[in-house]
């Protein structure tokens, strides 16, 4: 099996499904090129047919591929950055996100908007911004957050051939930097499974992506001091696979959640409000957040990098509830 | 012919540059591209076209240092306007004091022009927030929302006009956001509310690797003004003087109370769209070509040339004076401290909430804790 990037496998995902499925096409801004290689080579192999660069239009692209695949194609919208999608909120949330419910569940929506959120690469507080709850809250979107190369080409497969709308968020730091073993023959990976990246006893952490990367290396850190973490990979905010996350707790008694999202009203939230109401009676210490403190995230690389969680929190955080 | 706008018809000068149906229309041009004049040339001493010249090298230099410093890692990114510093020097000098101007983010020369500092204007590009307080100058911080802040502007100029105040809000963006829904209802706006705004497009021929055409099937993108019941000029953005001319007009409009005009500026990004792009992707090198020879530097120092007031001795002294300009602002800039991250809580609240203010004692106590 090769060693990919996060980029890499994202490209084989759409190269395979553009093949599978000539309903499959692509539609954004810069899209034959796109920055960080996604969709290289698909504008060469599939043509502008399939791989159609647009005018900058949000809105326009949230809701034309709403009609395109109403119609019976299989739309793949990508938004450079997750704070472009605000430009399209009445598209998505008002129209995609409803228009099968509004048709009597009738309306087949295949439809995917990829998009690219996370901090750390200094882009300033426009460009970088992790938005995931406020989609999370709308019913009718399914949101798909990966976090392994392996996990995103089959994610991004088991999306594309979703008959729902999907956000596909990306973390744009993992592109380049986070690799792993991805085979190319053809698989999927079914949305609400979370996967236990590492097996523990004494506290959980459920962390989304980079930051689950975080939470492995605060893991490391803690079994020098003698404390096991399970580290839990929600994978799919929704539909969410709470049962393996409350099992974990039960067992573990403590639970810390990381995310790069605000921490106000983010997506740990909801978690927490599950996991107390499931897992009440075996909770030994207040669930905790790691979070970004509710502050834009700065464009300076230091201050940014203090806006991030860090392994060094997740393990304060953990200590905390130890004690 | 009547125009299809309004009851002021644009004046005879640039009635061939004013779009309509029907029509062609030839940007309004003062000087060729060999400097050459070829129609009116606005009312201005020598004083201030050194002035202007002075401006478009300075916009130039600063591109390099600009880009050159951020290949050594001291600035987070940099959008060069290589070969638009006649559209934005023509604008910043037709606009007056007491003007906002809302830029995208290539419009450095243009905030400068307008009073803000360089270094301000250069730490913000090392990262942190925006140093300079916009209310001094009317310079507001730059938008990366594409197309955004055309209703910034529009709203300013209803302000302004609902206040009796003899201001205009420029709203300065490129072709490519002309795409946007807010871009429409801001001229929308503008058109109803007889905004004190000015609508400035730099079609600079592309956005990141989207060519004009791809943008809209539209001929010039100065029409769309047609549709709302606004004027629409056309301009040869490489020529300043022509720029100047048409802002003039359009800002002194706007101030009367009789709305909006759409000026399209034709010009062209000879650089990077910014330090994260490569053009040779996507620029096909006989359009560089075509329009390198077109340069509005070389077109305007020809004009000065002509005159009697430029030569190769002054343009040698100001080359090294607008560097030695430059790098003292760059120096500056980095003298100044990174801010603790206290300071991003303080900017965003004005009362910082008590949760924050826990944050804050929590992230201090990991930080003596790391420190060895
Ligand atoms: C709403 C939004 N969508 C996409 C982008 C990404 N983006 C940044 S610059 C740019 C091109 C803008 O082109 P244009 O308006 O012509 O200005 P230019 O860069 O040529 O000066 C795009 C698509 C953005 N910043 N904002
Ligand atoms: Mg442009």
């Amino acid at each position: 099996m090769a060693v990919v990037t996060m980029s890499q496998a994202l490209n084989m995902a759409l190269h395979e499904e553009m093949a599978r499925d000539e309903r499959v096409f692509l539609i954004g801004e810069d899209i034959k090129d796109s920055t960080y290689g996604i969709t290289k080579g698909l504008w060469d192999t599939y043509g502008h047919k399939r791989v159609i660069g647009t005018p900058i239009s949000e809105a326009a692209i949230a809701g034309a591929v709403l009609g395109a695949a109403s119609v019976g194609l299989r739309p793949v919208a990508e938004f450079m950055y997750m704070t472009f999608m605000m430009c399209a909120m009445d598209q998505v949330v008002n129209q995609a996100a409803k228009s099968k419910y509004m048709f009597g569940g009738k309306a087949v929506l295949p439809i995917v908007y990829r998009t690219m959120a996370g901090a750390g690469r200094a882009n300033a507080a426009q460009h970088t911004q992790s938005l995931e709850a406020w989609f999370a809250h709308v019913p009718g979107l399914k949101i798909v957050m990966p976090t392994t190369p392996y996990d995103a080409k089959g994610l991004l497969k088991t999306s594309i051939r979703d008959d729902n709308p999907v956000i596909f968020i990306e973390n744009k730091v993992q592109y380049a930097t986070t690799r792993g073993e991805v085979p190319s023959t053809d698989y999927t990976i079914p949305f609400g499974q979370a996967a236990i990246r590492r097996a523990g006893t004494d506290v959980t952490i459920v962390a989304l992506q980079r930051m689950n990367e975080i939470a492995l290396e605060a893991a490391d850190e803690l079994a020098e001091i003698g404390i096991e973490a399970e580290v839990i990979d929600p994978r799919t905010i929704v539909p969410l696979d709470l049962d393996s996350i409350v099992k974990s707790v039960r067992k573990t008694h403590r639970v810390v959640i990381v995310h790069e999202a605000h921490e106000r009203v983010g997506f740990g939230a909801e978690l927490v409000a599950q996991i107390v109401q499931h897992a009440f009676d075996y909770l030994d210490a207040p669930p905790i957040r790691v979070a970004n403190p509710n502050v834009p995230t700065p464009f300076n690389r230091t201050l940014e990098e203090l806006s991030i969680p860090s392994a060094a929190q997740v393990v304060q955080a953990v200590r905390g509830l130890m004690r | 012919m009547p125009l299809p706008h309004g009851p002021d018809p644009v004046p005879e000068k640039f009635a061939a540059c004013s779009v309509r149906l029907g029509a062609d229309p030839e940007p309004f041009r003062v000087l060729d591209p060999d400097g050459h004049v070829v129609g009116p040339l606005p009312e201005l001493d020598d004083a201030t076209l050194l002035a202007l010249y002075r401006w478009m090298a300075f916009g130039r230099a600063l591109d390099g240092r600009a880009l050159a410093i951020q290949r050594q890692g001291r600035l987070t990114v940099w959008a060069p306007a290589t070969g638009q510093e006649a559209a934005l020097a023509g604008m910043g000098l037709a606009m007056e004091s007491g003007d906002w101007v809302f830029t995208a983010y290539r419009e450095p020369l243009l905030l400068l022009m307008r009073g803000l500092a360089l270094e301000d204007l250069l730490q913000y590009f090392r990262g942190l927030y925006w140093v300079a307080n916009p209310y001094d100058t009317g310079a507001w911080p730059i938008q990366i929302v594409i197309a955004d802040q055309t209703l910034h502007a529009v709203g300013a100029g209803l302000g302004f006009r609902l206040q009796g105040q003899p201001h205009v809000a420029v709203a300065s963006v490129g072709d490519g956001a002309t795409s946007q829904g807010d871009f429409y209802e801001a001229i929308n706006f503008g058109g109803v509310f007889g905004a004190q705004a000015l609508i400035y497009i730099q079609n600079n021929g592309w956005a990141i690797s989207t060519p004009r055409a791809r943008q809209s099937a539209s001929q010039t993108l100065a029409q769309k003004a047609l549709a709302f019941g606004l004027p629409g000029l056309l301009v040869d953005g490489n020529d300043p003087l022509a720029v100047y001319q048409v802002a003039r007009h359009a800002l002194d409009r706007a101030r009367a109370g009789e709305g909006p005009i759409i000026v399209e500026a034709l010009t062209y990004r000879l650089g990077a769209h910014t330090t994260a792009d490569d053009p040779t992707r996507y620029q096909p090198p006989d359009e560089i070509a075509a329009w390198r020879g077109r340069d509005p530097i070389i077109r305007f120092r020809r004009f000065l040339e002509r005159r009697g007031l430029w030569d190769a001795g002054r343009e040698a002294v100001l080359q090294a004076e607008v560097l030695v300009e430059i790098d003292g602002a760059i120096a500056r800039a980095e003298a100044r401290p990174t801010p603790s991250f206290d300071r991003v809580i303080e900017s965003t609240w004005a009362i910082p909430p008590p949760r924050l203010r826990a944050y804050q004692a929590a992230r201090h106590a990991i930080d003596r804790e790391e420190t060895p």
